[in-house]
């Protein structure tokens, strides 16, 4: 029974999505095929469903409104129900024919389902724990979606959180994990979109949805609250309408889709960017458009991108004193930033920076990143890596489609979005979209080889594949058992919760407590998720000061009463700046645990 | 993407006919030597270079020793 209401709340948001993605049909070209349109409204009906809650989360975020919103794309979506079921059931004719990669894929689309039914676990260092939902589990709580002024990532542009939050509101704890499997079904499709695009084939696709999803940096980027696969799929969605695009609705597509990224991450910001000037240097140097007409379509592209990225960075600014918050170095002069001091901010970078540093920013390391990406993964924090079929098989495709202008287009936008993320931060996930254009790249490579290669490069290039694929799957499933087995056994997912939850008997306390109306934590690495009650937390982990003039204990306490604080709740082993004393005067211990105590506020 | 299996990386009538026939030649063994080359690499740094492989190697190399 446990598993129905997160099965239940995916099922309305995946009815609602598909609803508001339906509005999109009429922009879509008429050359587009089955899977295009069924991966694009998809995908766009993700997205626009997260911004319109998102919107309405502004004033307005209590059950009843998210319910009136989803119930407001499930109604849209009546209409468009029987052709998006037509073309379903012509994407699973492909099935029959495809064997071995519809056994790894559905497989891997299992274990995660399965896996994504148990309850979420883990400290600070977990960004879903951290961040991804602690914001949308304060915003339900305060029915307002505002960023949390103790975790400065809350802020980040919010497209998924809000579904995350949704889905807790409908389904409980457990749903936003769930919703990975429709994280990688949306990605997925747009690989295949792209791969048939490229002249792949059914089969082909097949293939590519194989080795992505058995990537584990890209399923890494799906699972556990990490929305990088579904920003990977906005910026294909764009690149994929861009290089094709021919009147003024599709241009208004691609903005879309470069809006939807940029509201799901900054990162979506630069592809934006980067994916304009692909496709100028596309359309003027390789299709002789003329530059008028180009610059004029750019400007459509960029007119909605602005109008679906808007919200997320106009509410930035207007409570946090900057669009793109923690500001980056060249912002902060410029803007009056709240919660966070200038050396917090300068901190913040320097992390950014040393985690970002892969294996260095110089030349070599920049011509090496084929090679380091696919065998020294752990210095990109990789998870994995990517696998061999990349390295060994792409370039092949590469020089076998070398006569066409859309893989060049796209083998640009995969140098383009690799500088870029070379020179700003090297975190495997962010290079998702590059990671899936290179396994339809490794297939088109595996095709070509297939073709005119010798007996002996056909084994090689198939020993690739199977190696790309068991490796990538020796990555994943492992892990995701653990997952499977906490979600099907609850004496296990007990254990886990023990093991993997800081302070977790002093959480049980103030959750069941019915006195305990808000807490004040004092440590900034206390993980609040997992506070069902209201709290606050006067320093962040990033340096984040959320009560004003409170950096010592006593400022702190001082404004407890004001604060209408009930219990305040201390860990022992962190000597952080606000450390109570023992006995402190007027609080009463009333809960102790192994290094950890909650006191009341007499 | 090329359609035809005969379509190697070489401008047709750009170079002489000697030479697109030595390309021609050498492209299916460098194809071959590529993915060998990176299969060998994988062994050596992701199979052998693995913390599991040296510690069997490591037991292995030692198992004689009184």
């Amino acid at each position: 029974m446990r598993f129905l209401p997160p099965i239940f709340a995916n099922l309305v948001l995946l009815a609602s999505g598909l609803g508001f993605g339906g509005l999109l049909r009429r922009l879509f070209p008429e050359s587009f095929s089955s899977i295009d349109r069924v991966a694009l409204s998809f995908l766009g009906g993700i997205g626009i469903l997260g911004t319109i809650l998102f919107c309405v989360g502004q004033f307005w975020f209590s059950r009843s409104a998210i319910l009136l919103v989803l119930v407001l794309g499930v109604l849209f979506g009546f209409r468009s129900f029987a052709r998006t079921v037509r073309e379903c059931r012509t994407i699973f004719r492909t099935v029959s024919g495809a064997g071995l990669p519809v056994i790894v894929v559905i497989g891997v689309l299992l274990v995660t389902a399965i896996g994504g039914l148990a309850e979420p676990t883990g400290d600070m260092n977990h960004d879903a724990i951290a961040y991804h939902y602690l914001g949308p589990k304060v915003w339900l709580r305060d029915a307002l979606i505002r960023p949390v002024p103790d975790e400065a990532q809350t802020s980040f542009p919010a497209v998924v959180e809000t579904e995350f939050a949704a889905l807790m509101s409908l389904g409980g704890q457990r749903a936003p994990q769930f919703f990975a499997v429709f994280g990688l079904l949306s990605i997925l499709l747009m690989a295949a979109s792209l791969a048939m695009r490229l002249g792949l084939g059914s089969q082909g696709a097949w293939w590519t949805a194989a080795l992505i999803i058995s990537m584990p940096a890209v399923y890494r980027g799906a699972f556990g609250g990490f929305i990088d696969v579904l920003y990977a799929g906005f910026v294909l969605a764009a690149a994929r309408i861009a290089f094709d695009a021919g009147r003024a609705g599709d241009y208004v597509l691609v903005g879309l889709f470069c809006g939807l990224a940029s509201g799901t991450k900054y990162t979506g910001l630069i592809a934006w960017a980067l994916l304009l000037l692909c496709s100028f240097l596309i359309a003027v140097g390789v299709r002789r458009c003329r530059l008028w007409a180009v610059l004029k379509s750019l400007g459509i592209v960029c007119g909605a991108a602005i109008a679906v990225a808007f919200p997320f960075y106009a509410r930035n600014w207007i409570f946090l004193g900057t669009p793109i918050y923690p500001p980056p170095p060249i912002l902060y002069k410029f803007f009056q930033v709240r919660y966070l001091p200038v050396e917090a901010i300068l901190q913040y970078h320097a992390y950014i920076l040393k985690r970002g540093a892969g294996l260095g920013r110089g030349l070599g390391a920049y011509f090496l990143l084929p090679f380091n990406l696919t065998f020294h993964t752990s210095n990109f924090h990789g998870a994995g890596g990517i696998g061999l079929a990349p390295l060994a098989l792409a370039p092949i495709g590469l020089i076998a489609s070398r006569n066409e202008w859309l893989p060049k287009a796209l083998a640009l936008l995969v140098l383009l979005l690799t500088t870029a993320w070379f020179f700003t931060q090297q975190e495997s996930r962010f290079l998702i979209p590059v990671y899936v254009l290179l396994a339809v790249f490794a297939v088109l490579g595996w095709q070509y080889v297939a073709r005119v290669g010798s007996k002996y490069a056909r084994g090689l290039s198939a020993v690739v594949v199977t190696i790309s694929i068991l490796y990538g799957l020796y990555m994943i499933v492992p892990e995701s058992l653990v997952d499977s087995h906490a979600a099907v056994s609850p004496t296990f997912e007990d254990k886990r919760r023990h093991e993997d939850i800081p302070y977790l008997q002093s959480f049980d306390y103030i959750n069941a407590e019915p006195f305990v109306s808000k807490v004040l934590i004092l440590d900034p690495y206390v993980a609040a998720y997992y506070s069902d009650k209201a709290y606050v937390k006067p320093l962040g982990r990033w340096g984040e000061q959320t009560l004003p003039d409170a950096t010592n204990l006593q400022a702190v306490l001082s404004q407890a009463c004001n604060l209408h604080v009930s219990h305040i709740l201390d860990v022992l082993p962190e000597a952080g700046p606000l450390k109570l004393p023992e006995n402190p005067q007027g609080l009463t211990l009333v809960f102790q645990g192994q290094n950890q105590r909650v006191y009341r506020v007499d | 993407m090329s359609d035809n299996s005969e379509d190697f990386p070489v401008e047709k009538g750009a170079g002489p006919q000697r030479r697109f026939a030595m390309v021609r030649a050498l492209w299916p063994r460098l194809i071959e030597l590529w993915l060998s080359a990176v299969l060998v690499t994988f062994i050596l740094i992701r199979v052998f270079g693995s913390q599991t492989a040296r510690r069997l190697l490591s037991r292995f190399t030692h198992s004689h020793l009184p």
